[in-house]
């Protein structure tokens, strides 16, 4: 599976770069929802990746070679984490940085929710492609993120009353997109495996 | 043991079918499979590679059930090349290289590389930046870079110029040194096949007409080369198929052992056998 | 060991390498205890068919004109006496016919061919 993931970073590399300028520019930005951006992009490189595996038929390639489904569909979800784990931390880190150096608010529990936000599109997504195909899957996903990032938003305007509110709105937040992002892709995993052997018949 | 078996083969796609499909290819032989475009050889090629499952039937690969969980595992033994080469196009030969070498066990990457440089393939190229001479030869060093024991070719020689198929026939040739190394080769390029094969396999709408060894094929047809009248001489089951030139004169596919001794007979090409096989079995 | 394949030639592959085997361990130049290639070593080197080069040995060990050992190769047998007569008998008759059809073309009589072999004869160790 290691290979697999190695692979889709290689295919993806021209784009981290445009990931990481992104990144930069997204953590500049006042605090607020805007930052976490980066890392609803980083939920969207499996689909990337599947997509360019679709393109190549490179699909079609790996299923005569030593791969299980297991890790053909497991890698894409393990890339997907990481991806989201790299731009979380990288954001993170540049926001402090820009905190320790300015005046600028620093937000770690927002992160947070949009890392759990972004498995949560992953595992609803990516079985949809699986059984699907990438462009329907498509679709899917950024339905889901439309949904996720509309009510986040709408929450985030309702909560802003005082303080002592947010603190502990955004401590249940967390609790709940936890349970939520743990349900799913236990659910999710599954799933996409049994489209994925399907779909190879 | 076989390289290749495959037993009652059925694949039911709506619009084309395979049916009733029994294969084998002996160890340490090259078998060829021919037949038109849609005639089922890919779909028969990601049946035995456990790429496609079938309706009915069982396929095994050196000696693996395709459909069990061991197969996994002889796929490492197992080598192939498509007919365009598949691997994602912003790699460059030395990731496709990394990624091999991660997923094969018997991976030899000194091996790759002397084939990368005989085969003159830049290694700083992205993958869709080559020219499809480059990609088919990339992805057969790829191919025999793991030490595979079993070669599956689907139109691998297709879009090559013939100098350089010529020495990737040589390749092949060599690989089958061993005794325990085999090759299915699909291919369109009948000469080729005629070139490297022990037995030739013609599958024609889903089904198989004939696996037969190619030298034996050669020995049993012969060509008939004169005029129409003459052809008359000769017993009617002799006749395969004709085709007349339109000024009385006529060619045709003859059974040597049904024509009377001494008449002389042209010798038929694997390419002639099949073509009239082929225009036999539309007239029929 | 010299093996030429023609395909021109209506002879089919595998009567062309037995054919020209055989004649060789006739003439004597393959002699017995050499080694011949391996099947699979032949078939390759030529380019033809395993199974075509199986099918000749296979034909030449049938009649004793190679044997087997096991892992080690094929190796040219005992010349088979009977038939090596034989070769020379039929070479001997073919240049008898060349003499027979010179000396009519000459006007020799039959009497004195006769007598001019058997001068021959005498003159030989």
């Amino acid at each position: 599976m290691k290979v697999l993931i190695l692979k889709d970073i290689y295919v993806i590399w021209r784009q981290m770069k445009y990931f990481l300028v992104m990144i930069l520019i997204f953590s500049a930005l006042p605090s607020g929802f805007n930052n976490t951006f980066a890392v609803v992009y980083a939920a969207m490189l499996p689909y990337t990746a599947l997509a360019y595996d679709e393109r190549s038929k490179w699909d079609q390639m790996a299923a005569m070679m030593p791969y299980s489904a297991r890790d053909i569909v497991l890698g894409k979800y393990v890339f997907g984490w990481l991806c989201i784990g790299a731009a979380a931390v990288l954001s993170l880190l540049f926001q402090a940085v820009l905190a320790l150096l300015g005046s600028r608010a620093f937000s770690p529990a927002m992160m947070a929710m949009a890392a759990l936000g972004g498995l949560c599109i992953l595992a609803i997504s990516l079985p949809v492609m699986f059984r699907f195909g990438v462009e329907k899957g498509r679709m899917a996903m950024f339905l889901v993120i439309f949904l996720v990032c509309g009510t986040a938003g709408a929450i985030a305007s309702i909560a802003v009353s005082g303080n002592a509110a947010k603190f502990a709105f955004q401590g249940s937040a967390l609790v709940i997109l936890l349970i939520a992002a743990m349900v799913l892709t236990a659910i999710s995993i599954p799933l996409s495996q049994r489209f994925y052997w399907q779909r190879m018949g | 043991m076989n390289a290749i078996e495959l037993s009652h083969i059925c694949k039911d796609f709506g619009s084309f079918a395979i049916q009733d499909l029994t294969l084998a290819v002996p160890s340490g032989t090259i078998c060829g499979l021919v037949g038109e475009n849609g005639a089922g050889k890919s779909t028969t090629i990601r049946l035995l590679c456990g790429a496609l499952r079938p309706d009915s039937g069982t396929a095994s690969a050196l000696g693996v059930d395709v459909s069990s969980p061991e197969f996994l595992a002889a796929k490492e033994d197992i080598g192939v090349v498509l007919d365009e080469a598949y691997f994602p196009e912003s790699l460059n030969a030395v990731q496709v290289g990394k990624i091999m070498a991660a997923t094969y066990r018997r991976w030899d990457q000194a091996l790759y590389e002397r084939y990368l440089k005989r085969f003159d393939l830049p290694v700083g190229k992205q993958f869709k930046d080559y020219s499809r001479g480059m990609r088919m030869k990339l992805a057969i060093a790829v191919a025999l870079s793991h030490q595979p024991k079993l070669l599956v070719l689907d139109e691998a020689t297709a879009g090559l110029d013939p100098i350089v198929r010529d020495e990737i026939l040589d390749i092949f040739n060599d690989f089958t040194r061993e005794e325990d190394h085999s090759i299915l080769i699909s291919s369109h390029i009948l000469s080729d096949l005629e070139k490297l094969c022990d037995y030739i396999a013609f599958l024609h709408q889903g089904r198989l007409l004939f696996c037969e060894e190619k030298d034996r094929l050669l020995e049993e047809y012969g060509i008939f080369s004169d005029t129409a009248a003459q052809l008359e001489c000769l017993l009617p089951e002799a006749i395969v198929a004709r085709e007349p030139n339109g000024y009385g004169g006529v060619r045709a596919l003859v059974k040597r052992e049904l024509a009377p001794v001494g008449w002389q007979l042209e010798r038929a090409s694997v390419e002639d056998i099949i073509l009239f096989l082929v225009k036999g079995a539309k007239n029929a | 060991m010299e093996l030429v394949i023609r395909n021109t030639a209506n002879q089919p592959i595998y009567e062309q390498i037995y054919s020209q085997i055989r004649a060789q361990i006739i003439a004597g130049t393959l002699r017995p205890g050499d080694a011949l290639p391996s099947i699979r070593a032949l078939a390759k080197d030529l380019r033809i068919s395993v199974i075509t080069t199986k099918r000749a040995y296979d034909e030449l060990e049938a009649d004793g004109f190679l044997y087997t050992v096991a892992g080690k190769g094929c190796f040219v047998a005992e010349k088979n006496l009977d038939l090596v007569r034989e070769h020379q008998l039929k070479e001997l008759e073919d240049h008898l016919a060349a003499a027979a059809e010179l000396a009519k073309s000459c006007g020799l009589s039959r009497e004195e061919l006769t007598e001019m072999l058997r001068i021959l004869m005498e003159e030989q160790p």
